[in-house]
């Protein structure tokens, strides 16, 4: 016989009274109660779900209209024609010296455009007028 | 009353409150005392014995009677217990050690629980072993189920019961012997 076999075999645990008088009670008014806290899952999925969708679209409207507003000005300039542009420069009569001082010109773009950063950007009009006399009194 | 008139009651919308009262009050002791000597403590044992038949009223609808009432009575009994035992492991971050030892203070100091010095030795050999192994124990010993029901209610096999039964005496006897 093994040895816990001589333990007596009765419970050495206890219930409070009347314990199981009341169990049934308590169980029927747990089902009959609704379950306050129990939604269906697509309620508490919504809950959530819609005010993070609102989040993203508003995040995504807003990144769009950004990246739209700096790419509006580019697309709407070339849609205009060449001609048209070079028209209205005409009929602004603007000069060159107005034109490029409204252009911020990156040592890349003067490359690429084979400008030379000659000192005749710096000249103003009075001495690019002396230039041009001095050439046509040499050469004329 | 036998199973299938009970059933009959519960699946009849007019008697199923009637009906499922009789169910509770039929296998409430066998369940809670089942519940018990896995979670010692008894109002942990009232918390899982309530939730083991409310989840029974739940269920009660889809069981199939290709198995007897109380086996499936009792697997539901039987899960909800170790699960209770691994949530509580979790949600302290205790390994099973711990819980073990915790488990065993209760035996010294709770008012629910009284015998002699060699029963509670006992239960706390008990608690040194593996939750499912425990389990098995009380099955065979304290409930005096046959191998075929706990292979029933555990879903293992017959053989793999057995020898788990045979450590658990083995691990039972060492402790007891020190």
């Amino acid at each position: 016989m093994k040895k816990f076999e001589n333990i007596p075999k009765e419970s050495i645990y206890k219930v409070p009274d009347g314990y199981f008088d009341r169990l049934p009670g308590i169980i029927q008014s747990r089902i009959a109660k609704p379950v306050a806290n129990e939604k269906p899952f697509y309620v508490m999925a919504l809950r959530y779900a819609v005010p993070v969708l609102v989040i993203v679209f508003s995040l995504i409207f807003v990144v769009q209209k950004n990246t739209t507003k700096s790419g509006d000005v580019e697309t709407m300039l070339a849609s205009i024609s060449t001609e048209a542009l070079t028209n209205y420069i005409i009929d602004s009569e603007l000069t060159t010296e107005e034109l490029l001082d409204e252009i911020n010109l990156a040592q890349i773009d003067i490359d690429e455009l084979g400008l030379e950063t000659s000192p005749i950007f710096g000249l103003d009009d009075i001495e690019l007028e002396d230039l041009s006399n001095e050439f046509e009194t040499q050469y004329f | 009353m036998n199973d299938k008139d009970l059933l009959e009651k519960i699946r009849n919308p007019e008697t199923r409150s009637y009906g499922f009262n009789l169910l509770v009050r039929e296998y409430q002791q066998r369940i809670y005392w089942h519940i018990r000597k896995m979670v010692i403590d008894h109002d942990d044992a009232d918390d899982v014995t309530q939730e083991v038949f409310i989840k029974i009223h739940k269920a009660i609808d889809r069981f199939r009677e290709d198995a007897q009432l109380y086996t499936w009575i009792y697997r539901i009994a039987t899960n909800e217990s170790l699960t209770f035992l691994k949530k509580k492991r979790r949600r302290f971050f205790l390994p099973i050690e711990d819980v073990s030892h915790e488990l065993s203070k209760k035996l010294d100091s709770s008012p629910q629980i009284s015998g002699d010095e060699i029963q509670i030795k006992l239960q706390k050999a008990m608690l040194k072993l593996p939750d499912k192994q425990r389990l098995v124990f009380n099955m065979r010993y304290y409930d005096e189920l046959s191998y075929e029901d706990i292979s029933e209610i555990t879903e293992t096999s017959v053989g793999a019961l057995k020898a788990s039964y045979h450590h658990a005496v083995k691990k039972i006897e060492d402790f007891l012997s020190a």
